[in-house]
């Protein structure tokens, strides 16, 4: 299942969230991804999220595959809303 | 899985600089998009033919071109010019530091269109131009995975997250060889048969490693640590459950990956406490190489028991 966001912080996708989102995802066994502008990156891998550079105002598409894919897909939105990297209805799940 | 992009889009201006060529006249037309690999030199145009014109590649106008312009009335000069001059047309470049007739300068202002000028040689520039092209050009994707240039072998270190891939590239690039990309790599297609690795420009030189954090490569092991660039010429994929599949015990057949639209050989290593991966990955790159010079062990090791049974049945 695959849920899309829009990065609303100004800092974009910025070090210390992006740590919490990657260790929340990395709880899950599911097989998480994050689509950037056609490029796909492991959700667990700090440098994968870091090298795509998200800014404001980005859509991203977070993809989970596996056993506990919706619980792993909350997770991650509730993370990014907490960290305030996305605002919105886009993290009501 | 795997999306297919186009490594970048490109510009004339971006030529411009990666080229250092000479702005003549265009100027507003710079920023006009870059969308054909292939060059087109078109004499058989200014000779009247246009049937075949490829107006959207960028036009390379050299020595010949121009002599034979010069040989043109200048109502014949006059029309053919201005015919070059279409809505997809990128740019005009000249070699040789000519002199540009001034009717290429007056059409490039009025269509904006830029003309460019080199001081190389024809042949030369459109290599450079063309090399160019077909990187910025190429067909494009990303892998998650590590990519380290072992022995002078690209290789592409995949599997699951958690894993120890970092680890591995960490071992090898302690031991002298060089990292390109952890954990994302950008693969590009520079021809079919040959695919190309490098980072992303943000995490270029820095490796994360569980539990320490992230590592400056070039700080702690020097600038010869890391690789701008690398041809993947082998994909080791690390597994962890040992009884997934069958491996390949004696490494006669060789797997293959394909990626974009390329077929890489392909390798997978159970990973099992006490192994060590960074050596497991060395022998892997140097039989890899081995293999392109023409050796390949597993086969001599079967023939050599072939050849012996064979004996052995004839002495009988």
């Amino acid at each position: 299942m695959e849920k899309k966001f829009i990065v609303t912080d100004e800092a974009g996708l910025h070090a210390r969230p992006a740590t919490k989102v990657v260790n929340a995802a990395s709880r899950y066994s599911s097989e998480l991804t994050l689509k950037y502008k056609g490029r796909e990156v492991n959700l667990k891998s700090i440098m994968g999220v870091m090298s795509l550079g998200i800014g404001q105002g980005s859509e991203i598409f977070i993809n989970a595959k596996g056993e506990d894919e919706e619980e792993a897909l909350v997770a991650i939105a509730h993370e990014l809303r907490d960290q305030g990297i996305c605002t919105g209805p886009d993290t009501n799940i | 899985m795997m999306e297919m992009l186009r490594m970048n889009d490109i510009k004339v201006k971006d030529l411009i600089d990666e080229l250092q060529l000479e702005v003549i006249a265009g100027k507003d037309g710079i920023n006009r998009w870059i969308t054909s690999k292939m060059l087109s030199r078109p004499g058989i145009e200014l000779a009247g033919l246009f049937d075949f014109y490829e107006e959207d590649r960028i036009q390379i106008i050299g020595s010949k071109e121009v002599t034979f312009f010069n040989r043109l009335n200048e109502d014949e000069q006059e029309k053919r010019v201005e015919q070059l001059f279409k809505e997809k047309t990128p740019c005009f470049i000249f070699s040789n530091h000519f002199d540009i007739p001034q009717v290429f300068l007056n059409n490039a202002d009025k269509y904006q269109i830029p003309i460019l000028r080199s001081d190389k040689h024809t042949t030369p520039l459109m290599t450079d131009v063309q090399t160019y092209l077909a990187e910025e050009l190429a067909d494009s994707t990303n892998m998650h995975g590590v990519l380290v240039d072992v022995h002078g072998v690209g290789v592409l270190i995949r599997g699951k997250s958690g894993i120890g891939k970092s680890e591995a590239a960490l071992e090898l690039v302690k031991r002298g060889h060089k990292l390109i990309a952890d954990d994302n790599v950008i693969i590009y297609e520079k021809e079919i048969g040959k695919l190309v690795g490098k980072s992303p420009k943000l995490i270029q030189k820095y490796m994360e490693i569980r539990g320490i954090g992230i590592v400056d490569v070039v700080q702690m092991f020097g600038a010869g640590a890391i690789r701008h660039k690398k041809e993947i010429t082998l994909v080791v994929n690390l597994e962890i459950e040992p009884n997934s599949h069958e491996y390949d015990r004696l490494g006669v057949e060789e797997a293959k990956i394909k990626i974009l639209n390329t077929e890489v050989p392909f390798i997978t290593i159970p990973i099992r406490p006490g192994r060590n991966l960074a050596t497991l990955i060395e022998v892997a790159a140097i039989n890899r190489r081995l293999r392109y010079m023409g050796l390949n062990t597993a086969q001599q090791f079967i023939d050599n028991f072939n050849e012996y049974i064979q004996k052995k049945e004839e002495n009988k």
